[in-house]
């Protein structure tokens, strides 16, 4: 019986280190589904279908700049066979993604704006479906985004 | 330091030594300062190489890897396969007898 509190003390440890290890398990579960989360625009869809252009997440945040920096809406972008872009906010886009990517072209940046407009929208419909916990993470990650 | 400070020293430190559109991209650079001038947009010229220089900079880094799609799917399976092995391993280790589990945290504690 006196060996009882040894043990008790010996098993609390041992039970501390699996305590730790079952944290950690969480802790790389947790980053697993942060990332997926986070790098989503990344992400291949499986099947047939022409994969996406990689621009969809730089036109998200030129549309957002030209918005912030002009007061104006980026408008539904038109013509597809010119080398310039018609309308100004189309073409701020445009030269922004040329100058990540010099091979984009200005039916690229129309396709891209369009699926930005398109992506803007549902997330508007999509947020309003969301809870409150939901609604907290997504604008933390958003200003995680946007401060990394 | 602040979050504040560090976050203006992050920009001076890029404004000084890397957003420098109008240097890496004189033609396209000038077309969207025109163009801006033309949408009656106030900016000073500071703010707009460090906002657009967020936005190119980083965009064009991450799209001059090739292998960073592959590098992220990779680590995203190996953070799963990692958590299932740790869960395993504590799985097993419950089944340890209390006289093994005392030694073992005896040999642990010993160990430097």
């Amino acid at each position: 019986m006196w060996l009882l509190p040894f043990h008790k003390l010996e098993l609390i440890g041992f039970q501390e280190e699996l305590r730790e290890l079952v944290l950690a398990s969480d802790r790389l579960r947790r980053l697993k589904i942060g990332l997926q989360i986070a790098t989503a625009n990344e992400r291949r869809r499986p099947g047939r279908a022409r994969p996406k252009l990689p621009y969809i997440a730089p036109t998200l945040e030129l549309v957002e700049l030209w918005q912030k920096l002009t007061g104006t809406k980026v408008v539904s972008p038109r013509g597809k066979h010119e080398d310039v872009a018609i309308q100004r906010s189309t073409e701020f886009i445009r030269l922004g993604l040329q100058m990540i990517d010099p091979k984009v072209t200005v039916s690229n940046a129309i396709t891209c704006i369009k699926n930005a407009r398109k992506l803007n929208r549902q997330q508007v419909v999509r947020e309003s479906e969301l809870g409150s916990d939901e609604l907290h993470a997504l604008r933390l990650l958003r200003k995680i985004n946007k401060s990394s | 330091m602040t979050d504040e400070q560090l976050r203006e020293h992050r920009r001076q430190f890029l404004l000084t030594h890397a957003y420098h559109p109008a240097k890496d991209f004189p033609k396209e650079f000038a077309e969207i300062e025109k163009l801006l001038k033309a949408a009656h947009a106030i900016i000073a010229d500071d703010d707009l190489r460090y906002e657009l220089g967020e936005i190119v900079y980083g965009y064009r880094h991450r799209m001059q890897k090739p292998d960073y799609a592959s590098m992220l799917a990779r680590c995203e399976l190996q953070l799963g396969q990692t958590a299932d092995f740790l869960d395993r391993i504590v799985d097993d280790l419950c089944k340890v007898d209390h006289m093994h589990a005392s030694l073992l945290m005896d040999v642990v504690a010993s160990v430097p």
